[in-house]
């Protein structure tokens, strides 16, 4: 009965006495849903109701015909005994060809909600991308009757228009878009390309409605409408004030459209203290707090990139941290230094080969000095960095004099002057990108924790890390390039992982045909935590359709909450996975159903803070005397209260007199969650 | 050779400061209602979302300027973001 299955299967068989499904398919490059069950075809004629799932096979999709065609996932140990079935005529391994074997919009299950019924497919949400591009007249963001999906696009980098609505760029709207789509006589030219082809293939994710093909390519939120951003910058760079703006703008037009909005940003940064500081991760905290709200960030690819080191000192230690210079004529290399406050520790920086350090510099210090070798260094030092206390300190290394930096070992010495506080500090070194990625300067003894990208250490949004459903590495494990949290404050990133490696989306026809070559004419394949974000931003867009007054904190409990602990996720949450793998159905049905605590009446009177739930909740106050650390998430203590009840107060007397800045917290018997701090504000105790 | 509002500003922007003179684009955490003094003080403004605030100043000057405002707790250099593919 096996010479029923392609070859494929049958080697795969074989292989099981040896290895896992999981391996044997991956080999072969057979699709698979779980730890045993192979995604195939089958051709079939008079199969009897049930049978299939009489094999333990879950059916996705049976076209019907004279012989007819049903996709499924089966166990592979049923292979051979369904290949004996006389209603079966043959079993493939499922192709990149059929419609179901994008394999990662079934991976997160968001085939299920596409087709219940009524379906959830995003309608009446919009999806913001802030990115690079994007190919508007790419079918798949067009409707059936050709028209567009996006109802604005912002580009940032176009010539900008008298009396614009925008600081920068120019808008195009639908009807612009529409009039270049149907050729219209008059209509304004619309000269934006995406040339990178990075965000028309990241809005295809979030959001193709799959036109180009005939369906085989959907995105997650596909019958969502478009906001589009194309970022200021060159190329494959954006620049962190346009993406303030942008955030802005996108939070805006969708309050005019009255419409909730999840937004994608696929782009990131090393330099930062990685606990949510950076004007760009305070603005996003802001939007985020919004009802209608999401915002989903890139874990970021540097997991594996050498870009972070950390230590400890004690009083009077110097403890050296070396990296390896890829010697660029073209940019700085960067290195920011981070540690507490309470800790005094003077940096100085030796070149490759010199025989000793610069001059120590100190806390709040600066200095500008030549290497022998005509390079010039250039260290800048600041107390109480973003007022959080902490001590940040710049290294720039640049060309100077020199026709190039000296490639080579850089050796940083940190010396610890003073040490109030643990003596921890963390490294990280820019990223350099493109045109000398490969000149990019590395740790030698790196970690690989801590290695998110700015600004996805952002408190209140949502990050996304990446895992395998097709390409390099076992499939369902994580992608070995997903940035790895946790924040320098401790926050867990990411908060979950999705599809991000291999992953076929819409390919902008501006690009080059050799740096992204075609799928099926209208498709590529890219890899990287950019594709594993707007799956989750999809996500979001169809929590909202579902619930429009989600905020993202919200969003984030039910993604979380649903995310899936299985295979190589099942140590989840941890710093690698978050939570675990997306589900999107599941996240769905949450949605429905949840209901969040409200918080009111917050009121302080003397030292104890009071205030009401709408149901039976526990309780908690976090606090700290450092209100910015607060704002960023890091308490210094915390009182709880776990009595289940609508009426809570706790009290801060006994604490060390000081201003105590709170937030308070509600939690459902279900462990669903609400936290109010006053707006950022806080609720402020004196003691 | 800078005054007390230089620790207002980031690393980047405060190296701004020793390199060419050049417009300079900026996001600042400020503390209350400071737009109107932010633009009077030279800041091209770009967005607002909550605290934090955007825009562009022409040169060092108005750098200096805005930074000495007291409504400005911080400045930040606009930086480059890369893709994540």
């Amino acid at each position: 009965m096996d010479s029923k299955l392609d070859p494929r299967l049958r080697v795969l068989l074989d292989r099981r006495s040896t290895m896992t499904t999981r391996e044997a398919a991956r080999r072969v490059r057979v699709g698979v849903t779980d730890e045993d069950s192979v995604e195939v075809l089958l051709r079939t004629r008079g199969m009897p109701k049930g049978a299939l799932e009489a094999h333990g096979a879950s059916v996705h999709v049976v076209v019907e015909g004279a012989e007819s065609i049903a996709s499924v996932a089966v166990p592979a140990s049923s292979l051979s005994a369904l290949a004996g079935e006389e209603w079966v005529h043959e079993i493939e391994a499922s192709r990149e060809l059929f419609p179901e074997l994008d394999l990662s919009i079934p991976e997160c299950h968001a085939n299920a909600v596409h087709s219940l019924a009524p379906s959830v497919r995003g309608r009446g949400v919009l999806v913001g991308i802030i990115d690079a591009g994007i190919d508007f007249k790419h079918k798949d963001f067009c409707n059936g009757d050709g028209t567009s999906r996006i109802l604005l696009l912002w580009d940032q980098n176009a010539a900008a228009v008298a009396n614009g609505s925008v600081p920068f760029g120019r808008v195009y709207t639908k009807a612009d878009l529409d009039g270049v789509l149907k050729n219209k006589f008059g209509a304004p030219s619309v000269p934006h390309r995406d040339a990178g082809a990075h965000g028309t293939h990241v809005c295809g994710i979030a959001a193709g409605n799959g036109r180009a093909k005939n369906g085989k390519f959907v995105g997650v939120a596909p019958e969502a409408d478009l906001l589009i951003v194309s970022a200021k910058g060159d190329g494959t760079l954006g620049q962190s004030n346009a993406a303030i703006a942008a955030y802005s703008w996108i939070v805006a037009r969708a309050a005019e459209l009255g419409r909730p909005v999840a937004i994608n940003q696929s782009q990131g940064m090393n330099g930062g203290g990685h606990s949510g500081e950076a004007a760009l991760e305070q603005a996003m905290d802001n939007l985020a707090r919004l009802s209608g709200v999401v915002i989903v960030k890139s874990a970021g690819n540097e997991q594996q990139m050498r870009i972070h080191a950390s230590g400890q000192l004690a009083q009077g230690q110097t403890k050296v941290v070396t990296f390896e210079s890829g010697g660029s004529n073209v940019t700085d290399d960067i290195v920011e230094v981070w540690h507490d406050g309470a800790d005094r520790i003077s940096i100085a920086v030796q070149p490759p080969g010199a025989p000793a350090p610069t001059n120590f510099i100190a806390v709040g210090g600066t200095s500008k000095t030549k290497t022998s070798a005509k390079n010039e260094v250039n260290i800048v030092s600041t107390d109480d960095a973003s007022n959080i206390g902490d001590v940040r300190t710049a290294i720039f290394i640049s060309k100077g004099d020199a026709d190039r930096i000296q490639p080579g070992k850089w050796r940083l010495h940190l010396r610890g002057d003073t040490i109030h506080g643990d003596g921890a500090f963390h490294a990280w070194i820019e990223r350099s990108g493109e045109p000398r990625a490969d000149e990019q300067a590395k740790f030698t003894e790196p970690s690989n924790d801590a290695t998110i990208s700015i600004p996805g250490t952002a408190r209140r949004i949502i990050t996304a890390g990446s895992f395998i459903t097709r390409g390099d590495g076992s499939v369902g494990q994580i992608s070995i390039f997903s940035s790895r949290g946790p924040t320098r404050y401790g926050l867990m990133k990411p908060e979950l992982s999705a599809p991000g490696q291999m992953i076929t989306s819409t390919r902008s026809s501006a690009a080059n045909e050799t740096a992204v070559p075609k799928i099926q004419s209208s498709y590529a394949s890219m890899a990287g935590t950019s594709m594993a974000a707007p799956h989750v931003t999809g996500a979001a867009a169809l929590l909202l359709q579902v619930n429009p007054k989600l905020n993202t904190t919200q969003a984030k409990q039910l993604l979380m909450r649903a995310a899936r602990k299985t295979g190589f996720a099942a140590g989840a949450p941890d710093n690698t996975w978050g939570a675990g793998k997306l589900d999107v159905a599941e996240a769905v049905r949450l949605a429905r159903t949840v209901v969040f605590p409200t918080i009111t009446n917050v009121t302080v009177t003397g030292t104890a803070i009071s205030w009401t739930t709408n149901v039976p909740t526990t309780a908690a106050v976090r606090f700290n005397t450092h209100q910015r650390r607060m704002l960023l998430g890091r308490s210094s203590g915390s009182l709880a209260d776990l009595t289940l009840a609508t009426q809570h107060r706790l009290d801060l007397a006994g604490r060390p007199p000081g201003t105590y800045f709170c937030e308070v917290l509600a939690f459902t018997a279900d462990n669903w969650e609400t936290l109010d701090d006053a707006g950022g504000r806080h609720h402020v105790v004196t003691v | 050779m800078h005054s007390e509002w230089v620790h207002k500003l980031d690393p980047y922007s405060r190296r701004a400061l020793d390199e060419e003179d050049r417009a300079l684009d900026v996001a600042l955490r400020v503390e209350g209602d400071a737009l109107d003094a932010l633009k009077a003080a030279g800041l091209d403004v770009h967005s607002s979302a909550g605290p934090i605030v955007t825009g562009r100043v022409a040169n060092r000057e108005a750098l200096a300027r805005v930074a000495a405002l007291p409504c400005v707790a911080e400045i930040q250099l606009s930086r480059p973001l890369r893709e994540e593919k």
